[in-house]
């Protein structure tokens, strides 16, 4: 027990000694991980992070939600309404299936497997759109008043490509899945019959399928999902994603403005080094451009603001070695910015949930302009803790 | 509030489709049963892929079907890391079932059961051929 507190505390000390670092050079430059393309664009541009986004599957669904967010605000304005959907649901769904999902050609019956083929451009189908009706100062001037803020994004995987080995090893683990899964089914016939002979007029009805359901066999199709999963979250030879959003700022009640807007994109090369997929040689690219039209400036005078970041990295994602070269690079207004970086970044994992970062090198902004930064993280959960910024 | 299906007199074939919509791993088996006794159900259609759908085919003809209680049953398996989108996937979750070859000719219902037990959905639809 002796060993373990003082582990934890020495652990404590290291952990506050390197967030202390990061945050005094954070403050000062931008972080790598700060472009990547946001999955909800509209939430991010606006610094929102909204704790209840309504996901409409129809258009029907959709309208309601406003109409019930005006409502409750008293105004023609939603009160603080966010909603993330994709419009496919609404156009499409016959079109969505778990092959046009994954982008496998939708095999017919009686075709060979090897005959599946991926869609390289099957994200395009899933393009997601965010839209945020919010109340919020984002004009930061010495008026402490919140805008009416109307903003909308759009986020889409422009191409994905895994390799053929990949396409056909997932094609054969749905087959297996949907073979395996109706044996389940016919495995649970009891339990079926069970809820067929249910009284459907009974106040109970749902409770009562949700207990027999409860009491399911799922055993055959159970290792089909895991391999379908393990397979899904493999890295793509090559990904090409991008996010565009805008925000308009009611600045009174009858001018209306666009506040900010911003384009970001990201490019993956990543080769396996393995078979099983732990090991890679990965080479990413981001790049974002934000316009704000008050943006506040070295001077403290507000105005607008075209900024350009644009940064990468490239290194080898090993079993439990982590290896990388970051750089970054800011432009305001077409001049180079004093945010810049290029640094080399070191993650050992140690167990599961500790790992033993180090990052060393060149930061542009402030007086020392060597980075030397070391630091455990630890987590309670099984997910890789981000490297220290 | 129970589905009926009304057979009649008709006693040529009644045929079944089932569209089930979702970005999860899906399959599908219909099912007879007579209510009033203990035997089992009597499977008359599956689907042939992981999107769960069941094409346009004769389940029997209106002479054995009058009187039973048709179930298609779709088990939806949901996929990835994470619960949230998971949730979000199963409200998602739609079905379609059009029935024809009797009386009511071709007709379809919208609202199936859903019965989430993460990460799998029970998607049932229940009616009565009458």
């Amino acid at each position: 027990m002796k060993k373990f507190v003082f582990t934890l505390a020495l652990a404590a000390v290291c952990f506050n000694a390197t967030a202390q670092s990061s945050s005094e050079t954070s403050s000062k430059s931008s972080t790598l991980k700060s472009l990547s393309v946001p999955v909800s664009p509209a939430f991010s541009l606006t610094d929102i992070t909204p704790t209840l986004v309504q996901n409409p599957t129809t258009p029907k669904s959709f309208a309601l939600g406003i109409v019930q967010s005006v409502a409750n605000g008293g105004s023609y304005f939603p009160d603080n309404f966010s909603a993330q959907f994709a419009p496919v649901w609404w156009v499409d769904p016959e079109g969505i299936s778990i092959y046009s999902y994954l982008g496998l050609t939708r095999p017919e019956s009686g075709k060979v497997l090897d005959d599946t083929r991926q869609n390289i451009f099957s994200g395009l189908k899933f393009t997601s759109l965010s839209v945020g009706f919010i109340n919020k100062d984002l004009i930061h001037d010495n008026i402490e008043k919140s805008q009416k803020i109307f903003s909308i994004g759009a986020h889409t995987t422009l191409l994905r490509a895994y390799h053929k080995e990949h396409t056909k090893a997932l094609n054969n683990a749905i087959n297996s899945w949907h073979e395996h899964a109706l044996e389940d089914i016919s495995s649970n016939q009891d339990l079926i019959d069970a809820i067929s002979r249910l009284n459907a007029s009974d106040k109970n009805y749902q409770d009562q399928i949700n207990a027999l359901t409860e009491k399911m066999r799922i055993k055959l199709s159970a290792p089909d999902l895991k391999t379908i999963n393990d397979l899904i979250i493999q890295k793509p030879v090559f990904a090409w994603d991008v996010s565009v959003a805008t925000a308009g700022y009611g600045i009174s009640s009858d001018a209306i403005k666009i506040g900010r807007s911003g384009v970001w994109t990201g490019l993956s090369l990543n080769l396996k080094l393995d078979k099983k997929a732990t090991n890679y040689f990965s080479i990413n690219a981001l790049g974002r451009y934000l316009y704000d039209r008050y943006q506040v400036n070295d001077e403290n005078v507000i105005g607008k603001a075209h900024n350009l970041d644009a940064g990468g990295n490239l290194g080898f994602e090993l079993n439990r070695l982590n290896i990388a070269v970051e750089s970054l690079y800011r432009f305001t207004n077409g001049v180079s910015d004093s945010k810049n970086r290029t640094v080399g970044i070191i993650s050992v994992k140690v167990s599961d949930n500790i790992f033993i970062n180090g990052t060393f090198g060149k930061d542009f902004s402030g007086p020392n302009k060597l980075i030397s930064l070391f630091g455990i993280n630890w987590g309670f959960g099984k997910e890789k803790v981000a490297l220290p910024e | 509030m129970s589905n009926t299906y009304n057979i009649g007199t008709s006693n040529g074939q009644v045929s079944l489709s089932v569209d089930i919509t979702t970005v999860g791993l899906a399959a599908s088996r219909a099912s007879v049963l007579i209510v009033s006794d203990d035997s089992p159900g009597v499977p008359v259609a599956h689907s042939v892929d992981a999107t769960g759908d069941i094409a346009n085919q004769a389940i029997g003809k209106g002479t054995f079907l009058k009187g039973k209680r048709l179930t298609a049953f779709t088990l939806v398996n949901l996929t990835g890391t994470d619960p949230e989108s998971r949730a979000t996937e199963a409200v998602a979750i739609r079905g379609s079932y059009t029935l024809s070859g009797g009386d009511d000719g071709a007709k379809t219902f919208n609202s199936p059961l859903k019965s989430y037990q993460d990460p799998s959905v029970y998607v049932i639809f229940i009616i009565d051929l009458v």
